[in-house]
């Protein structure tokens, strides 16, 4: 580990981070704002979630309360939404550092210097946790100040819970992104087979909610081990869900350090 | 400073291929310690996929490559603290500002950067710019302060005075000879004759991927054929010069006489000395020059 790239990263990146926290607090924020005005009509909105299509439903999650303000934070924001922002985060953070140097042609002038190839990679990622964990808090902490402001009930325990399996869950994408990164020479084709596994992981843990056959491989998908709505509304942890991801993690980024120390860098 | 016998740099049967495409085969070289070697070659004949071998950046496909007695692949790490490099395609960091990247290169080696503030100012540096305005002319002063200002006891540069004006090329020579009175070792890639002509000990010829030859200086001068065109206001006769051992060949023209000579031109001087000479050029000859004479000998040397 070498503490010069990570604070080299944490400089390069800071604006974008802060882009990145602000709109994650602000979406929040958003949510947590119009609450009040939905609470006040909840038989509607009862009844507006209940005329959904059981198809629509099963996709969003059938058993998730949607009027419940924890419930509606899960439908509406960890469903898909902060995913999407999360990977992309992730994935540009993983993607950028790697492929990306090697892209720039900036790779040879780092690796000129006395640092090994693992601590390159390790640096790199310990960099893509510290900013994953920061996302993280900038979305936590303002929903948990915003439901104390509106008074509306969201358990800190929920809260620290929900954060856990957030970091888990992306990490496990942004290993997976440090891999493609160590793999290819051109940030692009590392991007796109981030983008990519997002794509087939959702797809296929949508169709196998409706297809017995796709259902045999629904273990291959990302999703099948995401659920927040136990772990925001009840604190429950699944810890072999985790286990699942922590594992992923582990593989995917011992990988990419092992194929990086043995790849020629080339311009 | 006198240069010891001890190899700092040495390569056994260096081999690289990119799948089936050559980068250098069989390579075969050992550097003093204290030595100044050129690494001379046209575009593509090996220079870089060498410097990338050495400084571990790329893993030989056969052979090894040994700096300082440490494995360059497998050593890199302590390889690097004492080499310094400036790559073939130089590529900063954009972003930052001059001084941001000499710091950021700089806590690599914490502590070890005697001659930075020297050579920012020797090559004219103004720290305060993005990275990405600079020329590219600057951008390769940034590379060898870069290389430089931690004092190594190695430099592998490739093609180091690319993009730089005459004034800093000269700064950058003179830099060299200090290098050379300090006894350091460096190993310079150039496609440059006159450059490598000028600063260097010994000098590699490297062509289609593989080490033709290594020369002193004074046996690459012996063997280098150039022209010379002489106008005379007299008409001395070709065979006068054709009689000197270091003339190759004679050809009249209209209004000049092109004489073809190899090594030392003290003689010729001398004899055109005895005419009435009315103007002269004695151009340096091109690297592709050099290598067909270089090959023209070689055949020679191989007919029966």
């Amino acid at each position: 580990m070498n503490l010069n790239l990570v604070q080299r990263s944490i400089l390069d990146r800071r604006i974008s981070l802060i882009i990145y926290a602000l709109g994650v607090a602000a979406y929040g924020i958003l949510m947590t704002s119009i609450w009040p005005s939905m609470a006040d009509d909840l038989s509607t909105l009862e009844q507006l979630w209940e005329n959904y299509p059981e198809g629509l439903k099963t996709v969003f999650g059938a058993d998730i309360p949607f009027t419940r303000f924890d419930g509606f934070l899960t439908l509406e924001y960890f469903t898909i939404m902060w995913i999407i922002i999360g990977v992309a985060f992730s994935a540009s953070v993983a993607t950028g550092a790697l492929a990306g140097e090697i892209d720039k042609g900036t790779m040879e002038l780092l690796l000129a210097q006395p640092v090994s190839r693992v601590s390159v990679v390790l640096s790199k990622m310990l960099f893509h946790a510290a900013g994953l964990a920061f996302l993280i808090a900038a979305t936590m902490i303002p929903l948990k100040l915003g439901a104390l402001v509106i008074d509306a009930e969201l358990s800190t325990r929920g809260v620290a819970a929900l954060s856990l399996l957030l970091f888990f869950f992306v990490m496990s994408f942004g290993s997976l992104g440090f891999l493609f990164s160590a793999w290819f020479s051109d940030r692009g084709r590392a991007v796109f087979a981030v983008v990519g596994l997002l794509i087939f992981a959702y797809a296929l843990d949508i169709l196998a909610k409706f297809n017995d056959f796709i259902g045999n491989f629904h273990f291959l998908s990302l999703f099948r081990y995401y659920d927040p709505y136990p772990y925001m509304h009840s604190a429950t942890i699944d810890w072999s869900d985790l286990a699942v991801y922590a594992g992923i993690s582990l593989t995917a980024s011992a990988l990419a350090a092992f194929h990086f120390r043995r790849r020629d860098i080339a311009v | 400073m006198a240069r010891s016998t001890e190899l700092t740099i040495s390569c056994s049967d260096l081999t690289k291929y990119y799948g089936r495409v050559r980068g250098i085969e069989g390579l075969d070289l050992g550097i003093r310690r204290g030595e100044i070697f050129g690494f001379l070659g046209p575009n593509g004949a090996g220079k870089t996929t060498t410097i990338r071998q050495l400084m571990g950046m790329i893993r030989p496909t056969r052979g090894i490559a040994t700096i300082l007695g440490l494995d360059s692949w497998n050593d890199s790490v302590e390889i690097k603290r004492r080499v310094g490099c400036i790559p073939g395609d130089v590529n900063l960091y954009d972003q930052l500002r001059v001084h941001e990247l000499l710091d950021y290169v700089d806590r690599f080696r914490p502590g070890v950067d005697p001659l930075r503030g020297e050579l920012v100012e020797r090559f004219d540096l103004d720290t305060g710019k993005r990275v990405k305005s600079l020329s590219s002319g600057n951008r390769q002063k940034v590379a060898i302060v870069l290389a430089f200002m931690h004092d190594p006891e190695i430099l592998i540069l490739d093609e180091p005075t690319s993009g730089l004006d005459p004034l800093k090329q000269q700064e950058f020579y003179n830099l060299i000879e200090e290098m050379r009175e300090r006894g350091k070792t460096v190993f310079l890639s150039s496609h440059i004759l006159s450059e490598v002509e000028r600063v260097c000990d010994r000098v590699g010829i490297v062509r289609e991927g593989r080490l033709v030859d290594v020369s002193t200086i004074e046996e690459l001068m012996q063997r280098k054929v150039r022209h010379m065109d002489v106008r005379f206001r007299d008409q001395p006769a070709a065979a006068e010069f054709e009689a000197l051992p270091q003339v190759s060949s004679v050809q009249k023209h209209d209004d000049h006489m092109r004489i073809t000579i190899r090594g030392d031109v003290d003689a010729l001087i001398k004899l055109l000395a005895t005419h009435e000479v009315e103007d002269l050029t004695f151009k340096q000859p091109s690297l592709e020059d050099f290598f067909l004479s270089f090959y023209d000998d070689q055949g020679a040397a191989d007919e029966p």
